[in-house]
């Protein structure tokens, strides 16, 4: 899977978002998104999760242009928000044969899967329990859960190392991150604020200032020279 | 909602669950057992239940006691209208406090637009239909309990409270959906309600003052033994009835006094319940009320050059612990005006120190204006009230007399409208005196207790105010009293000058020793002063109930009871202070002058002292009020 971004632009009233983001990624990568707040990562993510419409510019999977209505092309993407929203009456286990339906994700050995995930994610002991009663770290790690049992082409993250989880979730989610992306040549594509995580869990590193792509580096050149990452963010920031 | 996975999936994946750690599973059953038996629904439901048995009680009396209505059937036609409506809007609101189906969770998921709605419709089918099976049953169990505790249980009694209760509960459940279908119309309707009920019992009251004439001074004794002949009070007391209404609405109001605590207290207790609507959680309440006042601050701020030089570089190190106004702009933030709605758990502990530290040191910052100081005190009240007040009071001082004059003249049905008018004219006018009471916005909202604020400042603040607008009022009460005398006088002059015969309400003699002397009517404004100041502390007390989060059942308990006896003992004392009152200025004529700054002092010392008794018990109640 290849997914292109050509020069897409998005402006919310009285401030331009994004401004001619472009950016190709190939299978078997794992891209960090960096930037300050309010830079337009979210924004970016969810352009690509089409839950925004660039205002000029496409998405593209494989040549063929990601939209709304393109539920096929939908499918083969999962965008994990920050604050996850799940039926709040369901109980874990239902949220998650609800993706596997709505994915068409239902492969025979899903379950062994699923009952593994929740056992590393700690929330086995939740399957039985409504999703309403959790904490925003439980919610994340079932929201997770069904991310990992569904395994798309494309892995969209908003803020995964501050979502509440507990570290064995984070361990967790880079754990199955690196291997869906290894394994699996699939493309894992989050936001965060945490520098040296963005540095060791990733292929390549992409700043944004202002809704600008900065930087989109690899691991590599940036420790060519390390300090240029720093600057860049600091110095946009100040 | 099932449609939206396959069932024979979620119970694989069940299985595979229960197989790889049963010992998860185990406690994953317990732990919903515990959800599902969570008994604050059952106290939920028989709050609903009881509060329905209420309403009907008074609808389905008439019909179903062998007692013959002892109320005229006009009246008794209107009273059963007004108690439909009321169960109607009872039956309404319950039927639209449903949550609409929430389709947020498939926004961000590939499902298809024809499965978005047939979830859609499937959610609103069954939450309508049980909540419509729910109202009909509580109304149908309701009337054939009342039937066969009325009459013993008998074929011929079941059938007519079947009969009595269909159309009952038929009315009602069409009122409900009616309202259902025009919600924007419930506060309304509602409003009607109220002010139709207050109405009749206005009626009453104009009714019994034209019929009896009221003594003066006032001897409760005289008035509580005028009170039995008000038809409503004797429907309500049922003497000799077998039905026991009043000792029915006793136990009742007991028992739903005792399961609001109760609930209230599994509430605080951090038992959520599951119909009950996400409000304004006090935490993201108060932290985005802050970030919208510290938005509109630093806008403000930089919108303005001059400011901005003036502006302090060494705070921009403060300013990292909140969000840009770059953040502010887009949706998911850590603190934002519409995060309740967006999210549901509290912030990080670290930012709300992080906060506290800041609002501490903007609120002792003196160099820099900050609009979050004026926010967080008191916000004044709209101009022009005041002023409205004062016409409304002036005219209110003309036409009482006007109107108590021609009321003595007409026959007893006219006077009896024309009393109940000038009581609304009292009222109107004290409601819009009582209007510009300062309204600080987090203490109306009940959020600023979760400000790391000093309580003293919000009640130091609250009460200089009260202080201020206090003696405002009074000024506009001695104008009011000022006109009030001279429209009397012109009256007896004109009485004087065309050689009426004096049978009027207003004369000569009662302006000087009977209902329009100076002590009568400053004893009266004086008790309206009284319950101005009352009503204002009952405005402290809801700060009270809705701010703090009472600790433990007993204690809340005990608290409320004490703060209730307060008021019970503020009220009490108030009563035989007035009474007191009336007795020296009857004794003492020559210095009525005298008591009108007498009351004004009374009413503002028992105010003070009633806020401060309020003060401690919830202190009392909740140690850690203060930090």
């Amino acid at each position: 899977m290849d997914l292109w971004i050509n020069c897409i632009t998005k402006r919310f009233p009285g401030i331009k978002v994004l401004e001619e983001v472009s950016a190709e990624i190939s299978a078997g990568n794992i891209v960090a998104l960096l930037g300050s707040n309010g830079a337009g990562k979210t924004t970016l993510l969810r352009c690509l999760a089409t839950l925004s419409n660039p205002d000029s510019g496409d998405i593209r999977l494989d040549g063929e242009v990601l939209k709304r209505g393109r539920i096929d092309l939908r499918r083969r993407l999962m965008f994990l928000l920050d604050f996850p929203t799940l039926l709040n009456h369901a109980d874990p286990l239902a949220v998650i044969a609800m993706h596997l339906k709505l994915w068409q994700a239902d492969r025979p050995d899903v379950e062994q899967r699923v009952a593994d995930l929740m056992d590393r994610l700690q929330i086995a002991s939740l399957c039985d329990v409504p999703v309403y009663t959790f904490s925003r770290g439980q919610n994340y790690k079932t929201a997770l859960a069904a991310l990992a049992a569904v395994d798309p082409e494309l892995w969209l993250l908003d803020e995964p190392f501050a979502s509440g989880m507990d570290p064995q979730g984070i361990a967790t989610f880079r754990h199955e991150g690196e291997q869906a992306v290894k394994e699996r040549g699939r493309i894992l594509i989050y936001s965060t604020q945490m520098v040296e995580q963005a540095c060791s869990f990733s292929t390549r590193v992409a700043v944004i200032s202002r809704g600008k792509l900065a930087l989109y580096d690899t691991e590599k050149d940036l420790n060519r020279d390390p300090r240029k990452l720093d600057e860049m963010l600091i110095s946009r920031r100040a | 909602m099932k449609h939206l996975w396959d069932n024979a999936t979620a119970r694989r994946l069940k299985k595979a669950v229960r197989k790889r750690s049963p010992d998860d599973w185990k406690s994953s059953r317990k732990r919903r057992r515990a959800v599902r038996s969570r008994w604050t629904r059952f106290a939920n439901a028989l709050w609903l239940a009881l509060s329905t048995l209420l309403v009907a009680s008074m609808i389905c009396q008439p019909y179903l006691t062998d007692k013959p209505a002892p109320l005229p059937p006009a009246i008794a036609a209107g009273l059963t209208a007004l108690n439909i409506l009321g169960f109607g809007i009872l039956g309404g609101m319950w039927l639209r406090n449903l949550t609409p189906p929430d389709l947020s969770p498939l926004v961000n998921t590939p499902a298809p637009g024809r499965m978005v709605y047939l979830h859609l419709l499937h959610q609103m089918r069954r939450q309508a239909a049980l909540r419509a099976l729910g109202l009909v049953g509580y109304g149908f169990v309701i009337c054939l309990v009342l039937g066969l505790h009325s009459r013993g249980l008998e074929r011929e009694v079941l059938l007519n409270a079947s009969v009595a209760c269909l159309p009952l509960t038929g009315s009602v459940l069409a009122f409900g959906v009616l309202i259902e279908m025009f919600r924007w119309a419930v506060p309304k309707v509602a409003k009607v309600f109220y002010i139709a009920f207050g109405l009749v019992l206005l009626w009453e009251l104009a009714h019994l003052m034209s019929r009896h004439r009221i003594p003066f001074p006032p001897s409760v004794a005289e008035v509580a033994g005028m009170l039995p002949h008000s038809p409503l009070l004797e429907w309500l007391a049922t003497d000799g009835s077998p039905f026991p209404t009043s000792a029915l609405l006793a136990c009742t109001g007991a028992a739903l006094l005792a399961i609001l605590l109760v609930t209230q207290s599994l509430r605080d207790r951090q038992f959520s319940f599951p119909d009950e609507p996400e409000d304004e959680s006090f935490h993201w309440g108060a932290e985005s009320y802050v970030a919208e006042s510290f938005r509109e601050w630093k806008q403000a701020v930089w919108n303005d050059p001059a400011r901005y030089a003036e502006y302090d570089p060494e705070d921009v190190d403060a300013e990292e612990a909140f969000p840009s106004d770059a953040e502010d702009q887009d949706a998911p933030l850590l603190i934002h005006p519409s995060a309740p709605e967006n999210h549901a758990t509290p912030v990080d502990p670290e930012f709300r120190g992080a906060m506290a530290k800041r609002i501490r040191a903007l609120l002792d910052h003196t160099g820099f204006e900050c609009p979050l100081q004026e926010c967080i005190l008191t916000k004044p009240y709209p101009p022009g009230i005041m002023r409205q007040s004062l016409r409304v009071s002036l005219w209110a001082g003309f036409l009482l007399p006007v109107c108590a004059e021609i009321a003595s003249w007409l026959p007893p049905l006219y006077a009896t409208v024309l009393i109940m008018a000038s009581i609304l004219l009292i009222l109107f006018s004290l409601f819009l005196m009582l209007s510009p009471i300062p309204r600080p916005l987090p203490l109306q909202s009940s959020r600023w207790v979760c400000l790391p604020m000093d309580a003293k400042v919000h009640a130091d603040n609250f009460f200089r105010w009260q202080r201020f607008l206090f003696l405002r009022r009074c000024g506009v009460v001695v104008a009011m009293l000022t006109v009030m005398a001279l429209t009397a006088l012109a009256i007896i002059g004109l009485q004087h000058l065309l050689a009426l015969p004096g049978q009027g309400f207003v004369t000569l003699d009662r302006f000087f020793h009977g209902h329009l002397s100076g002590l009568a009517i400053c004893g009266v404004l004086g008790i309206c002063l009284l319950a101005i100041r009352y009503l204002e502390a009952l405005r402290f007390y809801r700060i009270l109930f809705e701010a703090i989060r009472w600790r433990g059942l007993w204690k809340a308990i005990s608290t409320v009871s004490a703060i209730l006896s307060v008021s019970c003992g503020f009220a009490l004392f108030a009563a035989g202070l007035t009474l007191f009152l009336f007795t020296l200025g009857e004794a003492n004529t020559d210095f009525h002058w005298l008591f009108f700054p007498v009351w004004l002092l009374v009413a503002e010392a028992l105010h003070q002292i009633h806020c401060w008794a309020l003060l401690q018990m919830a202190r009392w109640g909740r140690s850690d009020w203060l930090g």
